[in-house]
């Protein structure tokens, strides 16, 4: 076939153009390995690998994954007569639209054992705080074209905060560099080095990992001890919350009101967002449960979802005095995080609230919730058909 | 805005669009002035009224040496161009130095001096365009261009002195070669847009795949020159010969091919330089739109080699002073100026002239291979003087790298993988094997989906293989 006419030729060529770079960047994608930054690839490599019989995973940010001693939740679930095989999810500086593309990495792996899938909870907040890190491996990676538009929701509901500049500048700053993230997401840019780096590398990912020791993985089941780990940030973190203990303090004794109050449900950011995501583990026949971990703050908005029924299963560990040890100095490294000790007991409460919550829409237990997710998905509801997000 | 960005993937598209969607040529060229403007504004919009000033000045200039009169009155002209661009570039680049280094002799001959330190911010791409609009005031003087007058003219001359491409770090566009392109309107026929397209791909890749993916590496090991052992040494400075090549011409392929795609041609700046034979082809090779400039404006006035060879060499010595000068405020620039000028002067030497022919020099009849070698450990030696961060640096550089000098105690440079010469091997075969121009030949005769088929490709793989956070262009700061 000839191209006569200018039109003709430049209609062919920009269509071969189009053609072959999507096509290009789809077979790439394929081979784009999971951000490695604070062990995220390392726990997805591993659960890929190793990740057959785990039941439960805690999925959220550094709060789960120094909070949540995985092996201490299983001792007490089995002490409870309802053994559990979990595995920490958790990666720092994990936000709630992050996690919804960790949750898509999860699910796609479909896990046979898996029945319930734990989720830090958050308001889906679609700003952008740390500018610096506004366009690293982690961000282009959860920038999918579904997270995007989540993200693109939630900043269109974020009332203009406090102090800031002009509220068309900032949205708009925010608005560009999602843009700008989402394009690089597409076209795969800069992820070739370290796919290729991956490729030729002898080891799989979790056993080269920097930030994350095989022990880590294997003995700890993605659970780091804050007090162990000898991080410049996490030591200065430490010695700054032990100069001023009484911050801390005085902040913690506004958190009883703060988690009194009732909150507009429209201070969730992205309440279509939540429901989507509540949907797609169901569908693939999981269970899942949102909880707040003890923090320097008092989270209204996950009570008042729960109450009115947006959230299927919540578990508040904000209430210091429900769990004064929690609390206590000694249990924490910093005003945010548990130090070792505070991850202990905190896996001991977790297993307690786990018993008692109530029983899954299925009609059990959370912990003795007996549909496997494999048996779901032979009855034809699948993970990948469930929402907007795939594993990429 | 760098032209591997996106955001200014998003400005061109938006020029180009508005550019060729214009009809009259004078629209056309406003459009260009203004995009131009906000191009060089969103590095910093004050230094606009520096560049403006520019303008107004060479105009006037050229308006007043166009007026006539004696020859007298015409050197005056000229004179106060020269003193107006080259004491704007001489305040915002060299008085730091100047002043910095005239206390430290001060002080080194029992002088006290401390003057108060000099912040004064470079504006981006002033060597660049200082030479541009000098060049129109010594061609009009010299009467080889007709200045330009009036609206449209002032037009015309803001343009050739902004126009976007080449604006930051060239090439360094001749007033004779570019404004008589603004006299007829520009037609999207004689665009060349496959050449284009493709040049833009292959200066991004240059830019971004190997220039901003090496520069970890180079910096690493430039930062504690003498840490690790000598390999790591010459694979620093082979990635950083690689490094700058890449990030030069490959900023002035995408500022030609931007050019083009607006209808203009712009001259070639880089002519696969480490293929030379010897110092005095690389200069043929590197730069090209500079190293004629100061052929043109300098050398040749200085009296080239028509003053016998004493005056020659002394002449080669001084251009080549100022063409390290003119890279930057520091004496290791002054030195790698030196150094090129001290090989130019060897490469002069021997050559006789017999009675039917002239013999060249012996620096200049190596046979192919082992030119290119010289040459090429020549170039090197001189890109650690121009990288390095003090002379120390530079000797215990060259000291570690013959093995004269045993590395310190600490641990091997990070990044410094021995991968990296698989790049290194990659990239002189490709500069070697795209040298023949065949390459792009077969991309011209391809059918129209074909090349969008190969160039969707390779723009992925581009897109795939850029570095994400990219590091300014070296030649910015000159």
């Amino acid at each position: 076939m000839g191209f006569h006419s200018p039109l003709s030729r430049t209609i062919a060529g920009l269509g071969g153009f189009v053609l072959a770079l999507f096509v290009t960047e789809l077979a790439l994608r394929q081979l784009v390995p999971a951000p490695a930054e604070y062990g995220l690839e390392a726990k997805l490599s591993y659960l890929a690998e190793a990740g057959g019989d785990f039941d439960t995973i805690f999925i959220g940010s550094s709060r789960v994954a120094y909070g949540v001693d995985a092996v201490a939740f299983d001792e007490h679930m089995a002490e409870l007569g309802a053994p559990t095989r979990s595995f920490n999810m958790g990666v720092g500086g994990m936000t709630t639209v992050e996690a919804n593309q960790v949750l898509s990495r999860v699910l796609a792996l479909e896990l046979p054992a898996l029945r319930t899938v734990v989720l830090e909870f958050g308001a889906w907040d679609g700003r952008i705080y740390d500018r610096k890190n506004a366009l690293s491996n982690r961000s282009i990676g959860w920038h999918t074209p579904g997270n995007t538009w989540q993200a693109l929701v939630a900043l269109g509901n974020t009332p203009l905060p406090r102090r800031q500049e002009h509220p068309l500048t900032w949205r708009l700053g925010d608005f560009v560099t999602h843009f700008d993230a989402l394009a690089r997401n597409l076209f795969c840019v800069g992820a070739g080095p370290r796919t290729v780096a991956g490729l030729v590398a002898s080891e799989p990912a979790w056993r080269r990992d920097k930030w994350l020791t095989v022990a880590d993985l294997e003995e700890r089941r993605g659970f780091q001890d804050l007090s162990a780990i000898d991080d410049e940030f996490r030591v200065r973190g430490h010695e700054e919350f032990l100069k001023r203990p009484g911050k801390f303090t005085r902040r913690v004794a506004h958190i009883p009101a703060q988690i009194r109050a009732q909150v507009p449900l429209a201070d969730h950011h992205n309440l279509q967002a939540l429901a989507a995501q509540i949907g797609r583990i169901e569908a693939a026949g999981l269970r899942p449960i949102y909880f707040t971990p003890p923090g320097k703050l008092g989270q209204p908005l996950g009570r008042c979802l729960h109450a009115a029924g947006r959230l299927p299963a919540y578990l508040a560990f904000d209430d210091p005095e429900r769990y004064p040890e929690l609390y206590a100095l000694e249990s924490r490294n910093d005003a945010v995080h548990l130090n070792g000790l505070g991850a202990a007991l905190f896996a001991e409460y977790l297993a307690r609230e786990f018993m008692a919550l109530p029983p899954s829409s299925n009609g059990s237990g959370a912990a003795l919730d007996s549909v496997p997710a494999a048996a779901s998905r032979a009855n034809g509801s699948k993970a990948s058909d469930a929402g907007p997000e795939s594993g990429n | 805005m760098l032209f591997v960005e996106g955001r200014f993937l998003l400005f061109f598209l938006v020029t180009f669009l508005v550019h060729w969607g214009l009809r009259g040529n004078r629209s056309r060229k406003l459009w260009l002035l203004a995009c131009s403007y906000f191009f060089y504004g969103a590095w910093d919009w004050r230094f606009l009224f520096l560049i403006l000033a520019s303008t107004l000045i060479d105009f006037a200039v050229g308006l007043g040496l166009s007026r006539g009169g004696t020859q007298r009155a015409k050197r005056r002209w000229l004179g106060a161009s020269l003193l107006a661009n080259l004491g704007i570039l001489g305040f915002f680049k060299y008085a730091g130095f100047f002043v910095a280094e005239g206390a430290r002799l001060s002080n080194a001959i029992g002088l006290p001096c401390s003057p108060a330190t000099l912040e004064i911010i470079l504006p981006v791409g002033i060597s660049f365009f200082t030479f541009q609009t000098m060049s129109y005031t010594i061609d009009v003087y010299r009467g080889q261009l007709a200045p330009r007058r009036g609206v449209g003219g002032f037009l015309d001359f803001a343009l050739f002195v902004g126009f976007f491409p080449q604006l930051v770090a060239g090439p360094i566009v001749r007033a004779v070669t570019f404004l008589p392109q603004l006299d007829a309107r520009r037609l999207w026929n004689s665009v060349p847009l496959r050449a284009a397209l493709t040049l833009f791909l292959f200066g991004f890749i240059k830019k971004a795949c190997v220039g901003d993916q090496v520069a970890q590496v180079v910096d690493t090991v430039f930062a504690s020159v003498g840490a690790s052992g000598a390999l790591d040494h010459w694979l620093a400075i082979s990635l950083y010969t690689l490094q700058i090549y890449c990030d030069f011409s490959g900023y002035s392929d995408m500022a030609i091919a931007s050019a083009a795609l607006l209808g203009y041609t712009l001259p070639d700046n880089f002519a696969h330089p480490y293929l030379a034979r010897n110092i005095t082809d690389f200069w043929r090779r590197w730069h090209i739109s500079l190293s004629s400039w100061f052929r043109d404006y300098l050398y040749i006035p200085l009296g080239g080699n028509r003053r016998g060879r004493g005056r020659t060499l002394q002449n080669l010595v001084l251009v080549f002073l100022l063409c390290g000068l003119w890279h930057g405020a520091a004496w290791n620039f002054v030195l790698w100026g030196l150094f090129h000028g001290l090989f130019l002067v060897l490469e002069r030497l021997g050559g006789r002239k017999q009675l039917d022919h002239h013999s060249p020099p012996p620096l200049q009849r190596l046979p192919a291979p082992l030119g290119a070698v010289y040459s090429l450990l020549v170039v090197m030696v001189g890109w650690i003087i121009f990288r390095a961060h003090n002379m120390a640096d530079v000797a215990r550089f060259l000291l570690v790298m013959v093995g004269a000098r045993t590395p310190e105690a600490g641990p091997p440079a990070a990044g410094a993988s021995h991968a990296w010469w698989l790049l290194v091997l990659a990239f002189a075969s490709c500069h070697y094997a795209l040298a023949d121009g065949r390459l792009k030949k077969r991309l011209d005769s391809l059918p129209p989906a074909a090349f969008g088929l190969v160039l969707g490709s390779a723009t992925a793989l581009a897109l795939f293989f850029a570095a994400t956070g990219h590091t300014p262009f070296i030649y910015f700061q000159f």
